[in-house]
């Protein structure tokens, strides 16, 4: 008889000699059975195990990442906020900083409360340098100056990337105001931009391709001279590397 | 974070106060309400004022619009259409001193060639001054800023384009700086003249002090002009290649 095999019922036959020898086969039996059954509980608690490792590794992984993101995540939403808070007190300064009244110690006074904003100030002085009058101009050169003080790696990439455009998006004197400044603020990295900037220029008619408003030879030898300022200034700061 | 932005705000607005703490008294210029067009030279014509800064009654008021507007007329001419004549509202320096290096750079950036501005010492007399900022002269004469005193300044006005005579000039330094120096040669010349018939003759304007200082301001426009016409002569075909220099190596300005 084997595993799993169903007897047909019948009558047990009873005598001395066999019973002995019946109940050892059967005990023997029974023992294989017990140990194939120990083997097959063993192998289903791992299988089992894996199956419900396998259905809850990527939740497990989720949760794990989800743990690590979150702090980023709150982060950048702070951030967020606080910008958008920063972009809302600064609305109400916006207004008297482009006064046509406004005279320029008014003007560095305003620029100096908008620089306080730090870093979400900074575009606000860029496009001041763009489209801003007389006195709003020297007021944003300032607060630019400010903050470069406290965060000079927002003001540098900002005025790098100034330099750097060469498509019309920026005014000739945006681009002065900007060598002058990556170099009062020491901004290292800007360096080959300052050169490139400087070495690539070429004329007065190909720089008036780079810009919005079409530069005079003067206006072209003032860019010039910044650019070369700049660059000597820049190269005081990292002898040698500024190439 | 937010406490390290905190603290980062903190020390901004302290750099802000102390800014503002030390922000001067000097530079009390306003925007020009007008600036005009951003692609051609500009003549800036600021308020004409009673000495003390008083507003005066209707007469007086009448006068300083007509000194005024007379200026501006007269500018017009004298620049000869080359530049636009721009009324700047309310704006007027409290001292020559506020023309400083960075006055002249923003205006300079904004291709401002003149700035114009009257001080009216006797509305009865018609005495006081004219002040002129020379923007292109500042790199060769600085400080470039010129006050010159009349006796009646509506007459002079009214009597021709004295008054106006640093309008070519300035114009012809600027196209000379610009290297264009076959425009530049005639403006230079035209404002020499002016200028000279201001300094001298019957109708003289200014005290010696000014004159002085013209003629020195004088001595540069003529270095300016011969060096323009000796690079105008350079082009094949110049009108100036016919001019011959004297025994000196100076040229007489074409009539």
């Amino acid at each position: 008889m084997t595993d799993g095999e169903t007897s047909p019922r019948r009558t047990l036959e009873i005598h001395d000699s066999t019973l002995q020898l019946e109940s050892a086969a059967v005990e023997a039996r029974i023992k294989q059975i017990e140990e194939k059954l120990e083997e097959r509980n063993g192998k289903g608690a791992l299988t089992w195990i894996l199956d419900v490792l396998k259905t809850l590794l990527p939740s497990i992984v989720l949760a794990i990442l989800g743990f690590a993101l979150k702090d980023t995540v709150d982060q950048a939403l702070r951030e967020r906020e606080i910008q958008l808070a920063a972009v809302k007190e600064m609305e109400t300064l916006v207004p008297d900083f482009q006064k046509t009244d406004l005279v320029r110690a008014d003007a560095q006074a305003k620029a100096a409360q908008l620089a306080a904003f730090g870093r979400y100030s900074v575009p606000f002085f860029v496009n001041i340098l763009e489209v801003g009058n007389q006195n709003a101009g020297v007021g944003a050169e300032d607060g630019l100056r400010m903050v470069a003080r406290s965060e000079p790696q927002v003001v540098c990439a900002a005025l790098q990337s100034v330099i750097q455009n060469r498509t019309g998006l920026y005014r000739w004197q945006t681009h002065l105001s900007a060598l002058e400044i990556l170099g009062q603020a020491s901004c290292t990295k800007a360096c080959r931009d300052v050169a490139s900037v400087r070495n690539t220029m070429s004329s007065v008619d190909n720089y008036q391709k780079w810009v919005s408003s079409p530069p005079m030879q003067t206006e072209y030898d003032k860019v010039y001279k910044q650019a070369s300022d700049t660059f000597a200034q820049l190269n005081r700061v990292m002898p040698g590397d500024c190439k | 974070m937010l406490r390290n932005t905190v603290h980062s705000t903190w020390i901004q607005i302290a750099i802000a106060v102390a800014a503002v703490a030390c922000g001067t008294a000097h530079a009390q210029l306003t925007n020009c309400k007008d600036p005009g067009p951003p692609d051609a030279f500009k003549i800036f014509v600021d308020e004409i004022r009673l000495t003390g800064g008083s507003t005066g009654n209707a007469t007086v008021q009448d006068k300083l619009q007509s000194i005024h507007k007379f200026l501006s007329e007269n500018l017009k001419a004298s620049s000869g259409g080359n530049a636009s004549v721009r009324d700047c509202g309310k704006r007027f320096p409290n001292d020559p001193l506020d023309f400083d290096g960075t006055e002249f750079d923003g205006l300079d950036n904004q291709r401002v060639v003149l700035e114009v501005w009257g001080v009216l010492d006797d509305p009865a007399k018609g005495s006081g001054s004219l002040g002129f900022a020379l923007v292109p002269v500042r790199p060769i004469a600085p400080p470039a800023v010129y006050v010159v005193p009349g006796a009646n300044l509506l007459n002079s006005l009214r009597q021709g384009k004295q008054m106006g005579a640093f309008a070519p000039l300035v114009l012809g330094i600027r196209q000379y700086q610009n290297r264009n120096y076959a425009d530049a040669v005639p403006l230079l010349c035209a404002g020499t003249q002016q200028l000279n018939s201001v300094l001298t003759g019957p109708s003289a304007l200014g005290d010696a002090a000014f004159v002085t200082r013209q003629q020195e301001l004088m001595k540069k426009v003529k270095e300016i002009t011969d060096s323009a016409i000796r690079e105008a002569r350079k082009t094949p075909g110049s009108r100036f290649g016919l001019l011959n220099p004297t025994s000196d190596g100076t040229f007489v300005c074409p009539q």
